[in-house]
């Protein structure tokens, strides 16, 4: 680099013109400068530094400080980093490290971010317990539903016994035809004041109503004992059968307002 | 001269802490010359938030080259006026490059209402509208290279490619520009 292409450059630079490319071959030509041209490239480019007559009046905006702060902050992370993983790796460092020391943050803001953070650590355990608390709340009001549940289609009073007690007894009733899909059974306990009856699939016909009946040994009706409609569901109805004889039951199907004995056996006991 | 080689000590000093991560050393920069970056920004951009945008681009680049500062090369002051400089004229390459170089050529009539002026700078328009004068004086290569440098914001390169010119020519014709207007602005220049 000449003399002239020294200077030359030394003005562009002082005016922000010279290309990044130029730069370090200036700066490596300067360094091999003597002494004088050194000199002498200083005032020029300090004289044609003296801009503070040129500059507007205003004054430096009040917050621009942390701005500045973070600006730089940032861009020495994405040179440690890469510029690629520094925005991830600063949404990783937000996310994970909230409470890192930093030079950065003023003391009284770290006091106090440590102070919200504690809250935060202490609502966040309360939370936690709440809403674990109110989660088991939860599932044991299900369960206590799904109890409630059963023991409303099972009989409140007598499920205990039919699940526990040996002397309950149980009589199945069967339907008449091979494809039917009805169920029956009828629980007793001798210590229970009344019997309950299950069905499960026994839907009453349109204009009929299903009857529980005693049968005398020709399949005549006797006696009627209950009269009920369902559509198919679960049906639980506590009658009091004491003195029946249970392999005498029937379900009939009959029209309302009629007769029991009008009716067509539908389910026999087993 | 003791004195002023104890300063130069003490700013590289500081800029080495700020090459090292230091933010204390980074506000004392900042305390320092913060304003007087804002006010070249100001003056450079067209608006204040522009500004203080530029201003944080500026310290960035201050942190990025602090660890090269040789007070031996430029006195601090004149170190920060220079990057500054340079991140202005890059922002403005940045912004600019929208502006047809061939247009710039024809610009014979320029005037200050076509440019971007900054906010609140009727001195700096009148200065502007002078100081356009001044560059439509100046021989055909010197007017055409300090127009596409300075307010097309290209590269010096980028003027040689387009006008099939070597970069030493152009560097020379602008830098022969640049004295020659200095010259006839003598009287409002401070020397």
């Amino acid at each position: 680099m000449t003399l002239q292409e020294l200077l030359e450059h030394a003005q562009l630079d002082a005016l922000g013109l010279l290309d990044e490319e130029d730069h370090e071959p200036f700066e490596a030509a300067f360094r091999a400068a003597p002494a004088e041209v050194q000199g002498q490239i200083r005032r020029e480019q300090q004289r044609l530094c003296v801009v503070d007559p040129l500059l507007p009046e205003v004054a430096l905006p009040g917050g621009l400080w942390p701005r500045v702060q973070e600006a730089v902050s940032k861009a020495r992370l994405e040179s440690l980093l890469g510029a690629s993983q520094a925005h991830e790796a600063q949404d990783r460092v937000a996310r994970a490290l909230p409470m890192m020391r930093s030079r950065v943050v003023h003391r009284a803001w770290r006091a106090g971010a440590i102070g919200f953070g504690t809250a935060a650590v202490v609502l966040g355990a309360v939370l936690l317990n709440v809403s674990m608390t109110h989660r088991q709340q939860m599932v044991n009001a299900e369960r206590d539903a799904r109890s409630l549940a059963i023991a409303e289609a099972f009989g409140r009073p007598y499920l205990s016994g039919q699940l526990f007690d040996k002397s309950t007894e149980q009589s199945l009733f069967v339907a008449v035809g091979a494809e039917s899909p009805n169920k029956a059974a009828i629980f007793s306990n001798a210590s229970w004041d009344k019997s309950v009856l299950y069905t499960q699939a026994v839907a009453s016909r349109p204009g009929q109503s299903i009857r529980l009946v005693v049968l005398d040994a020709q399949g005549n009706v006797l006696r009627e004992l209950a009269e009920f409609e369902s559509t198919g569901g679960l049906v639980h109805k506590e009658l009091d059968l004491r003195g029946v004889e249970m392999s005498q039951l029937a379900l009939v199907s009959a029209p309302k307002g009629m007769p029991a004995g009008e009716g067509t056996v539908i389910m026999r006991m087993a | 001269m003791g004195d002023r080689q104890d300063q130069n000590e003490r700013d590289r000093q500081m800029m080495q802490r700020i090459a090292a991560g230091d933010d204390a050393a980074l506000k004392l920069l900042y305390e320092r010359f913060g304003s007087l970056v804002y006010r070249m920004a100001f003056q450079a951009v067209p608006s204040k938030g522009e500004a203080e945008d530029a201003v944080q681009e500026i310290f960035v680049r201050l942190w990025r080259t602090a660890g090269r500062y040789d007070p031996a090369r430029a006195a601090l002051v004149t170190w920060v006026i220079l990057i500054s400089r340079r991140q202005l004229v890059d922002r403005m390459r940045r912004t600019r490059a929208r502006i047809k170089p061939s247009a710039l050529d024809e610009a014979a009539g320029l005037s200050v209402a076509d440019r971007e002026i900054p906010v609140g700078a009727g001195e700096t328009e009148e200065r502007m509208a002078a100081m356009m004068k001044k560059i439509e004086s100046l021989p055909d290569l010197q007017k055409t290279v300090i127009k596409r440098a300075y307010l097309g914001g290209q590269t010096l390169r980028q003027i040689g490619e387009e006008l099939n010119t070597p970069l030493g020519t152009i560097k020379s014709a602008l830098s022969r520009a640049l004295m020659r207007l200095r010259e006839r602005t003598s009287e409002e220049l401070p020397t």
